[in-house]
């Protein structure tokens, strides 16, 4: 948020929530992602910068399974969240997406009452045990998702009738209503105007509070306002991790001084 | 042979003309601009295409009229040239007696009209017994018909002639031969000569400034317009035919009784001439029974084809991986294009029995039931309501699923509560397509439904045979039906008009819930 104290930004180095080693993937016969190694600490927020087609949504992706989704993508390595290793055969994607929450880049409200839409994930994972606790949820998830006052009187509409900015926040409260502890955002921003962006943003700092935060931007500013550590992506490989700061004053790599001065990208 | 061979040597003409008029208009148009082709208002492809149908068009259109018109005009010929005072055309003074002047106006007039018939059959005897060689026209006038038989001698030519012609018959039909041989000589004549009007007209209109591709444009338009006005206008005429004899029907017959009847026993009554003892119909011609027998065969298709369409379109659009994809959607596809008669077969030489072998035949007297007929159509039906819940499931967009696995949703929480609730105004609309289809399937019930041709109430048991509105239809116009006097035969057109109106309901109904899902995401 603060722009001008960039360099000073202060970075409580928390726990490692997630650590990935060698981590590799394929689409078919292309190599996406080349050798990333990356620690994402707890509470804090990492954004992942870089040109498009760099591989950093797809590493996002791995980091709750859902490249399982597709097909031909085939992931190498090592990923660990607070030591376990997510790709172990013992573990369930189903369950790891339920502590490894997700917003995409194209807000996606279910086709169904602002209500349900929050609703949906404390339901299957049976976290109300009553319809109290199930309303207590919901107006807890939209209230940090700061959708509360705009949505309160109009919970039983449907989700797709809000503006876009509002459905990106649904679909955060959304995230967040499933009490994940890693939040992970595939350019969040990048289907809205700068208002609702703002609004976002401030929502991403909020947050930090409680998760990791792991966001995929296109926009450096927006690395710069709301991230503590930044990872430079091209070209499938992880170039340059440090903290946000450091990345955008004094990168080590030319690679990514050329694309925080405009040069590449 | 000459007659039959001068429209299709004027068509021949027409066709070469067309030729020569693109060629020529083509070269003509880049001529005149001196190669230039970037001076002509149009491209010379256009001014090709403007001498064709300059060319074409009009005389097309003075062919097919003349197509149509030329009976009617040589009907009218004969009209005149029959002089009303012909001394055979009166009546007896013998069958005069005692009869009033109108009904001796009316008795002249069939007279002139069976006399009329003899003469156009005469002619097309003439015209059959000159064309195939057989006789020569000189031949024939030579003949006096007051001594010569000429029926006889027609008829031993091979034609069919009628008997007894005298010669004032001789004389007309004579008369009306070479009014048509005249006719049918001038038609193609004059699209010859308008097909060269045009041609020439329209080379002549070329210029550098001509613009010809507006033109052409437009006429292109119009043939669209055509195409696309051709489907709607068949279904009007459609409904015109089936709506004139119902309104016929209902006035006749009383649409009260008609839709709320009970008993559908036809008993060949004609229209106007009630045959009970209180001047009612004998047919009783209820409809309740016959859409009762349709619905509730269609119902059980329904029931058979719904959940196995739908999860079957669940399991290609979700899970199936893109080889038997490959694989199963094309066989359930060849499914929908087996003809529906060997569905029938199939129902009434598999299932039936089997059926009957499984609940005996105390419950179901007979191979043919609503249970046979609506599980082989329900099985007809599967890759309809498959094939189109496949299609609007996979409308879904990803995002839709990724949103819901990355909350941490299993696959079938995501297709249980997301995605079947948002495909589903789509799934409905294919289940009340596929009933419309079931409603209007005519050759499964014909063979495997039953084949009463009375029924009285209403059937509740699902093995006992029932009778549909198409299978009626089927009888009552293949059987030994009487023609179009017949109050039963203009009941069918009843059943036909109220089929109509229920699928087209249906259909506009599913058109409705279709449209209001695609609103949705697009």
């Amino acid at each position: 948020m603060k722009d001008q104290r960039l360099t000073d930004r202060e970075v409580d180095m928390q726990d490692i929530k997630i650590s990935a080693h060698g981590v590799q993937v394929f689409y078919g016969d292309t190599h996406a992602i080349k050798d990333v190694d990356v620690e994402i600490a707890d509470k804090t927020v990492t954004a992942f910068i870089g040109p498009s087609g760099c591989g950093k949504s797809t590493f996002l992706r791995c980091l709750n399974r859902m490249n399982d989704t597709i097909d031909a993508a085939r992931v190498e390595g090592d990923i660990r969240i607070d030591g376990e290793d997510i790709y172990d055969a013992r573990v369930d994607p189903v369950q790891l997406r339920a502590k490894v929450g997700m917003v995409f880049q194209k807000p996606n409200p279910f086709p169904k009452s602002i209500y349900d839409n929050v609703a949906y994930g404390p339901r299957i994972h049976g976290l109300a045990k009553t319809k109290g606790d199930l309303d207590n949820i919901v107006e807890q998830a939209l209230r940090r998702a700061a959708l509360w006052n705009e949505a309160k009187d109009r919970l039983d509409k449907p989700g797709t009738g809000l503006s876009g900015g509002q459905q990106q926040r649904l679909c955060i409260a959304r995230a967040i209503a499933t009490e994940p502890e890693v939040l992970l955002m595939d350019e969040p921003c990048s289907a809205l105007d700068p208002i609702a962006t703002g609004q976002v943003e401030e929502l991403i700092d909020e947050l930090r509070s409680n998760y990791s935060v792991v966001i995929v931007t296109h926009s450096m500013q927006q690395a710069a306002r709301v991230s503590q550590k930044t990872a430079f992506f091209h070209l499938g490989n992880l170039v340059e991790y440090d903290e946000t700061g450091k990345i955008f004053t004094n990168p080590q790599d030319p690679r990514t001084e050329s694309y925080i001065s405009g040069r590449i990208g | 042979m000459s007659g039959l061979l001068t429209f299709p040597l004027a068509l021949l003409v027409v066709l070469v003309l067309c030729i020569a008029g693109y060629l020529l208009g083509r070269r003509r148009a880049v001529g005149r601009v001196k190669g230039d082709t970037r001076a002509l208002h149009s491209r010379p492809v256009h001014h090709g295409w403007h001498v064709v149908m300059a060319t074409l068009i009009p005389s097309f259109a003075v062919l097919v009229l003349w197509a149509f018109l030329q009976g009617l005009v040589s009907s009218v010929y004969l009209g005149t040239t029959v002089a009303d005072d012909l001394p055979e055309l009166a009546l007896p003074e013998s069958q005069r007696e005692g009869l009033e002047d109108e009904e001796i106006a009316v008795r002249e007039g069939a007279r002139r009209e069976l006399f009329l018939g003899n003469v156009r059959v005469l002619n097309e005897a003439i015209y059959g017994a000159i064309s195939s060689d057989v006789i020569s026209l000189p031949e024939i006038e030579a003949w006096d018909a007051a001594e010569t038989d000429v029926g006889g001698e027609l008829r031993s030519a091979g034609q069919i002639a009628p008997i007894g012609v005298t010669p004032a018959m001789q004389e007309a039909a004579l008369k009306l031969y070479g009014f048509e041989r005249t006719l049918s000589a001038i038609g193609p004549l004059l699209v010859m000569l308008l097909a060269a009007i045009g041609f020439i007209w329209a080379l002549s209109r070329i210029d550098g400034d001509f613009r010809a591709r507006n033109v052409v444009e437009r006429w292109v338009m119009g043939l669209l317009i055509f195409a696309s006005t051709v489907a709607i206008l068949t279904t009007l005429a459609i409904l015109a035919a089936v709506t004139f004899p119902s309104i016929t029907f209902f006035r006749e017959y009383g649409l009260f009784d008609f839709l709320f009847g009970l008993t559908w026993a036809p008993a060949g009554d004609t229209v106007g001439v009630p045959e009970g003892p209180g001047g009612e119909y004998e047919s009783l011609l209820g409809f309740l029974p016959l859409i009762w027998g349709t619905l509730y065969i269609s119902l059980v298709a329904l029931l058979v084809a719904t959940p196995l369409g739908l999860l079957a379109a669940i399991y290609l659009s979700e899970f199936a991986d893109r080889r038997v994809r490959a694989w199963v959607k094309p066989a359930l596809e060849v499914l929908a294009g087996v003809p529906t008669i060997v569905y029938g077969l199939f129902a009434l030489v598999t299932i039936g029995p089997f059926l009957q072998a499984v609940v005996g035949t105390t419950i179901m007297p007979n191979t043919v039931s609503v249970m046979t007929a609506g599980v082989v159509m329900g099985m007809m039906l599967v890759p309809f309501v498959s094939s189109l819940s496949d299609d609007v499931i996979n409308a879904v967009p990803q995002a839709m699923r990724d949103g819901s696995l990355g909350l941490g949703a299993t696959p079938s929480e995501t297709i249980t509560k997301v995605i079947l609730p948002a495909a589903l105004p789509g799934i409905v609309g294919a289940v009340v397509l596929a009933a419309s289809r079931a409603i209007g399937e005519t050759m499964i019930v014909v063979l495997a439904a039953g084949a009463l041709s009375n029924v009285q109430g209403l059937e509740p048991n699902p093995f006992g045979a029932v009778v549909t509105v198409t299978t009626r239809i089927v009888a009552v116009l293949t059987g030994e039906a009487s023609g179009f006097d017949s109050i039963d035969v203009l009941a069918v057109f009843a059943l036909a008009f109220t089929l109509f109106f229920i699928t087209l309901a249906l259909n506009l109904l599913a058109q409705r819930i279709v449209r209001r899902y695609r609103e949705q995401y697009e």
